[in-house]
Parts: C-alpha cells; structure tokens; sequence
C-alpha cells in the first residue's frame, strides 16, 4: 500500500503540488488524471522517492520513503516497476539485453532461466522475436511494449505507468490498455497510471484522482465518473473523450498550471 | 539583490553539487565489484580508444617542439645536446600531459556529458534508480574511476610517442642526431619529471571525467541541455585543466 | 578475435608500466635491468649539483646523483649516489663537483683510489680530496716569488749597471777602472754570495709551484685561470726585469770585445781567472734559474711571453 499524506512539491517559485493526501489499495488500479503539467508525473516520482517532498510523507508499505536510507530506498525500489514516458530503454543495449538488465543484477537466475524469462516477458507484451533489435530501431509503441517487459521482468508489487498511452496510435493504446488490465488482473499487482488518455482510465483503472490546479480535486471510483460529480472534472472527462485516442487530445499547458 | 546573491552563490552551490555527486561515487566504491564490468568497458572507451588520438598530438608536439627548439637555439656556443635536454624535461613536465588533457577534455569530456545528459533526459538515469540500482555508482562511479586510472597511461603513451617523435625528427630532420638527443636529456633528466608527469596525468584524469559526469548527470530540458552540457564539460575542463597544472606546479615543483 | 575489455586493459596497463620503468631507467642513465648501490659524500659547497646529475670515474658515466640535501646542523651538503652495480670504488677514492651548471652541466666526480685497494661497500662515505691548500699557496706566493725574483734580478742588474758604467769611461785611469772594477766585481760576489740563500730557496720554492701547480691543473680546473692570471702578471714583472738584464749582457758584450781588442793591461784583465769565474758563476747561477723556469711552466702556459725571451 502507498500511502501519501500532506505532500507538497515546488521547483523554484513554482508550486507544482499542494497538500495532497491519498492512498493506494493492494492490488487495485488508480488513474491519475489531470492536464499536461498538472503534476501527475512529478506525484508518481515520490511514489519511488526520485524525488523527496518539500513537506509531507510517503508511506510504502509502513515505510516513510523521505527519511529512508539510500540502501532502504533501493530496497524499496526492487518492489516498484516504472513504466517511463519515453521508455527509457538504455539505447546502447538491445531489446533482450535491456530487458535481462534487472534480472542480472537482482536475481539469482542462470543465464538460461534470465534468457526463459526475457521470452516470457516479451510474450506477454506480445513482442516475441525483437530481442536482437536495438531501442533506436523499435517504433514508439513497441519501445513503450518492451519497457514494460523490462518493468515486469522481476515481477514487481507495484507498477506505475507515466503516460502509457500518449503518442500511439487508437489500436497500440487499445493493447496496452488491455496489458494494463491483464497485469492487474492476472499477476495481481498494483498499479498506478498516470494518464490523461480518458479512454484507458475507463478501460483498465479501479479508481481515478484528478489532479487540479496543484490540488488533489477529486477522488473517488471511476464508475462514479458518469454521475458528474465534479464540473470541472466532467468538463475534463468531456474534452478528453472527444478526442479519444489521439494524439493530439493532449490538452494544451496552460498559464495557471 | 536576490538577483545578485543568486549570481554569487550558485557558483557555490554548484561546487555543492559537484561535491556531493563526488562523495556518493566514492561511498559507491565497496559496490564496485557490481559494476565491474562498467569500469572495464569505460576504460578500454576512455583509454584504450583514446590511445591514437593521443599519440598522434604526442608524436607532433613533440616533433614540433624539437624543430622549434632547435631553431631558437642556432648558435655556435650552444652545444646542441641542449635541444635534447629542453625537449625532454617540457614533454614529461607539460606539453605532452597537457595536450593529451585537452584532447581527452573534448573527446572523452564531451562523450560522457553528452551520454549521461542523454541518459537523464530520456529518464534511463530515473529507470536505473527505480530499478534499486545506484545511478552514482553505475555511471559516475566507473567513468571517474577508468579516467584516474587509465589517464596515467595515456601519458606514458603520449610522452613516450612524443620524445620519440622528437628524436625522429631532430635525427632524419638533421637538427640533432639521436645520441646528441638522449645525451642532453640524459645530462639534465630529473627523476621527479615523469612522477609529476604522471601526479598531473592523475589530476587532469579526474577533472574531466567528473566534471563532465557532474555535467551530464545533472543535465536538465532535453536536446538543448545536452548540447549545453556537453559544451560547458569541454570547456570547463579545459579551464580547469589549466587552474590545476598551475596549482601543481607551484605547489610540487 | 574479439579481445575481451579486461585483456585490454591489462594488456594497457602492464605495457605502460613496464615502458615508464624503461624510459626512467634509460634517461635516469643507469643500466635497464642492472642494480645499483649508494654511497655517499660530504661537500661544502654543491654547486648547482642536483639529483640526476651524472657521476663519473674516469670519464666514464658509472651512476646517478640520487639525492642533495643540505644538512642545517652541520652546515654541510650531503651527496648520495647511486653507482652501477659492475663498478667497483677502491678505497681511498676522493670526490668532487666538477662542471657549471648550464653549459656542460654540473657532475660528480670519483677519483679512484689505489687499484689494488679492496672496494668500498654500499652506502660508505667518499671524502673530496684535500683542497684550498694549492690555490691558496700558489695564489699568495706567486707574487712574493716574483718580486723575490725581480728583486734578485734588479739588484744583479744595478751592478752590471755600475759595471758597464766604470768599463765604459775611456778617460779614466786604467788603473782607476780596473780597481774600481774589480771593487765592482766584489760587490757583485758579496752579493751573490749574499743572496746565494735566496736564490736557493727561490729555486726550491718554483720547484715546489710547479709540482703543486701539476697537481692543481689536474685538480681544479676551473680555478686555474685566476692562477695563471697571477702568475702571469708576475712574470710579466719578472720579463722586464730580464729585459734591461739582457740590455746590462750587451753592454757587457760589447766592453769584453773592446777589451779582447784592447792593450797589455786590458789583456790581463781578461786573463784574470777570478774575476772572470766570478762573473761566470753569476751568470751561470742566473741561467740556471731561468732555465728551470721556462722548463717548468712551459708545460701549461705555452704562450707566455717569458718564452720569446729565452
């Protein structure tokens, strides 16, 4: 379970998050939604400790990540796998050696079972046979694919996933989408997903927190979405779904974020 | 005024930063074995790979040096071992270590900002972390240490390449035979020469390699950080390439 | 084949290692893959020695300078050398700094003892050899010998003087200038006989100079200009005075021709044994010096004027 209590963030004179107090559920999937610069990713970085809090704590399980060890930290980390934006796949490694990485340096597989595991991962992303490839030579959505066999490579309690969905095209966003679920589902894990794809949200998340104007707006289920209990949130909801799955539905930063 | 106290401490605070990033790759030192590999491969890129560039800057400065020397010493009361006995003591003392610091300031200075700043903005640093495994230690950590290490060799290449060179072309140039040569370095050769040699190669190893992973590690806003990341490693290593040989100099010679 | 990175940079490493050792040893001009062993010496003054400077044996490159210190207790300067291994010191070997910094460089120079001696072990102390002493004899006494020299001279000089005065006058009484001659003449020996003493001892002291001037030149090189300076200006003293001497010869010259020439009573007095023994022996006495003094410089100061005299 994470927990996050009181937690506020700035970058310079710039307050990007602002009291914001919320948990995690074992084994459910919450969506964090909000527009561009709203400080969704900024919030998924505490959840890791990449980044420490100006005020407020971060709980993993009981465990105050702003006060922990350097050593506690990464022990922590080793339960977490991170979905990045970009993929942040090391581009001077191939796909099978970027995906094996982690199993090297924190299992104690044999070459054999690591190769076994890479196979399995990349199956379950539905990308066998790229093993060779580099990063340079995989398309966005397959770079997005590939990092998440690397993030479920060591088959962690948590997984966060940072705009999983953002630049591909409607039917990639649709498998990732059905990934994000099956995970969920299957390997029981928690999952946090921050996105402002509306789409994925309905299709894979448990809860939704909308982030507002460095608030935490609102809270709750997302089937309870359809009851609008928010304007600003329904106006949100509204906009993003009408650009279902393109990319162009992210909404432009604005000056109050 | 907040301006102005801004302008004045963050030199300071950069100096924290680089500082800090410092002490977390040397208290990742008991780790190193676990990275082992990391610091094979920086040295053979680093060093190994560097070893033409730097012989080639070795062999002409050194011929170079040996012309020039020889043309300011044409007089007939000069015995001309004396060419041998300038060119020598300058390569082993200066010119060789500090040629090959500015050479490797851009090639390897460059090379590990632009890396480790592209590693940032695309997050791999992040994705490291996440994954339990210490960034300082798996980046930082390797290149600084493959720097202090091979840059020494660097030097016994450069300045071995470099008297060499001299020799040649004193000796096939006709300015100076070969016996001459070594006569006059042999006269005046002081054995704490290649020692300092070696004391700045060490030195001039360190300044790059961390001044340009503190550069790239540190990188911020995409693209164009990396290309200003890359520039001022360059840059800011020649500079203080140039600060630390003077230090050295007035404090050891 | 693809090398692995560890092969790589072992391979790197031990390479630049074993080519520093090399290249050190090399301009360090000691033998690559010999020993060595130190020893030691004591000086007052270094002059501009420095570690690395050679040490030499005959010439022969057989070491290093390892070390200068100046020792603050005993305001000494304390020297230790590395030597080659293969070369022996005989006991009883001197050393000392030869050579200016700057144009031929500054080295350390071992003057082997008796061959025969057992050599020295490592880490044994060589003496300089005695010095100071030479120069300073030479340097004080070579104008005392000159002006000794000259003095003689001039006395000798003044006599002929007279001599040639009195010989020279054709009016006076024969009689007169025989007795004032032979007056003269024993003027001349009381003096010679006066200064027989001097002579020796002037004789015996060039003697001295030379033998210690032989030894100087092979000794301290650099200073023997300054001494042949000196001794130079003094003899240029010592030429003037032989020159009126060979002018007071001449005029001698021409009176005993006038008197070979001459009547009854001038033939007596050139048969007159003494008189003539007398002159003779002056002369003799005088050649004798002179003699032994072109002899023996002659060996180093080729070009002095003292030898167009003779």
């Amino acid at each position: 379970m994470i927990r996050i209590e009181h937690l506020s963030k700035g970058f310079g004179s710039l307050e990007v998050l602002n009291d914001i107090s919320f948990e995690v559920r074992d084994g459910e999937t919450l969506a964090i939604i909000g527009r561009s610069g709203s400080g969704k990713s900024v919030l998924m970085k505490h959840m890791v400790g990449l980044l420490k809090p100006d005020a407020g704590h971060v709980h993993v399980d009981g465990r105050d990540l702003c006060c922990a060890e350097y050593g506690e930290l990464r022990e922590l980390r080793k339960r977490f796998g991170v979905l990045f934006q970009g993929g942040a796949l090391f581009d001077s490694m191939d796909t099978f050696d970027n995906i094996a990485f982690p199993l090297e340096y924190f299992s104690d597989l044999t070459s054999s079972e690591v190769e076994a595991r890479v196979e399995e991962c990349l199956s379950l992303v539905n990308l066998e046979g790229v093993g060779a490839k580099k990063p340079s030579e995989l398309s966005g959505g397959m770079r997005k694919r590939v990092a998440l066999a690397r993030a479920i490579a060591l088959e962690p309690q948590y997984i966060l996933y940072d705009e999983p969905t953002s630049g591909l095209d409607p039917e990639t966003s649709n498998t990732i989408d059905q990934l994000i679920s099956h995970l969920s589902d299957e390997l029981n894990v928690t999952s946090v997903v921050v996105t402002h794809d509306m789409h994925s949200v309905l299709t894979s998340a448990d809860r939704v927190a909308f982030l507002h104007d460095t608030n935490l707006h609102w809270i709750g289920p997302v089937d309870a979405l359809h009851d609008r209990p928010d304007p600003v949130l329904d106006a949100f909801v509204r906009a993003s779904e009408y650009h279902l799955g393109d990319p162009s539905a992210s909404v432009p930063l604005t000056q109050d974020s | 005024m907040s301006s102005l106290l801004e302008f004045l401490f963050s030199p300071l605070r950069a100096l924290g930063r680089y500082s800090i990033l410092m002490a977390r790759a040397a208290a990742s030192l008991d780790e190193i074995r676990t990275y082992w590999s990391n610091l094979f491969d920086q040295m053979v890129r680093i060093g190994i790979d560097s070893i033409p560039i730097v012989s080639l800057a070795g062999a002409f400065s050194g011929a170079v040096l040996t012309v020039q020397t020889s043309y300011q010493l044409e007089s007939p009361f000069i015995p001309r071992s004396i060419i041998g006995s300038i060119v020598v003591p300058s390569m082993m003392l200066e010119l060789s270590v500090v040629v090959m610091g500015f050479i490797l300031a851009g090639r390897v200075g460059a090379r590990i900002a632009a890396e480790l700043g592209t590693m940032r903005v695309s997050e791999q640093i992040d994705a490291l972390e996440v994954m339990g495994l210490n960034s300082v230690g798996f980046l930082v950590l390797p290149r600084v240490l493959a720097g202090v290490l091979m840059f020494p060799v660097l030097y016994v290449a450069s300045c071995a390449i470099g008297i060499g060179g001299g020799v040649a072309v004193g000796h096939f140039g006709g300015f100076i035979t070969a016996g001459e040569f070594m006569d006059g370095a042999r006269q005046f050769f002081k054995p704490f020469d290649p020692f300092f040699g070696l004391i700045k190669a060490v030195t001039f190893g360190f300044i790059v390699t961390s001044i340009a992973c503190y550069k790239g590690y540190y990188t911020t806003s995409g693209a164009e950080g990396v290309g200003d990341s890359t520039t001022e490693a360059a840059v800011l290593s020649c500079v203080f390439i140039l600060v630390a040989d003077l230090i050295l100099a007035v404090t050891l010679l | 084949m693809q090398y692995s990175n560890e092969l790589k940079v072992g391979a790197a490493l031990i390479l630049s290692v074993i080519i520093f050792f090399v290249g050190f040893r090399f301009f360090q001009d000691l033998p690559l893959f010999q020993g060595s062993y130190m020893l030691n010496a004591t000086f007052e003054e270094a002059s501009g020695l420095g570690e690395g400077n050679p040490v030499e044996m005959k010439g022969v490159s057989v070491g290093t300078v390892e070390s200068v210190r100046l020792d603050q207790n005993d305001q000494v300067v304390r020297v230790q050398m590395r030597i080659n291994e293969n070369i022996r010191v005989p006991e009883g070997s001197t050393v000392r700094v030869t050579g200016f910094s700057g144009v031929t460089g500054v080295r350390l120079v071992i003057k082997p003892g008796p061959a025969d001696n057992p050599p020295v072990t490592a880490g044994a102390t060589l003496s300089p050899p005695p010095q100071g002493t030479v120069l300073e004899r030479l340097s004080d006494q070579a104008p005392a010998l000159a002006s000794k020299a000259d003095s003689v001279l001039n006395s000798t000089n003044t006599t002929m003087q007279a001599l040639s005065d009195q010989l020279s006058n054709p009016d006076s009484d024969v009689r007169t200038t025989l007795q004032a001659f032979r007056r003269t003449m024993e003027d001349v020996e009381s003096i010679t006989e006066a200064e027989k003493e001097t002579i020796r001892q002037f004789l015996s002291n060039l003697e001295a100079v030379s033998g210690d001037l032989r030894e100087f030149t092979g000794t301290r090189g650099d200073s023997l200009s300054l001494a042949v300076d000196r001794l130079n200006r003094s003899l240029t003293r010592l030429d003037r005075s032989l020159a009126s001497f060979e002018r007071s010869t001449a005029t001698l010259d021409t009176l005993t021709t006038k008197l070979n020439e001459g009547e009854g009573t001038m033939g007596r007095l050139i048969n007159d044994p003494s008189l003539y023994n007398r002159a003779d022996s002056v002369a003799a006495r005088t050649n004798r010096l002179l003699l032994d003094f072109q002899e023996n410089p002659s060996r180093y100061l080729e070009d002095m004027t003292l030898v167009k005299v003779f």
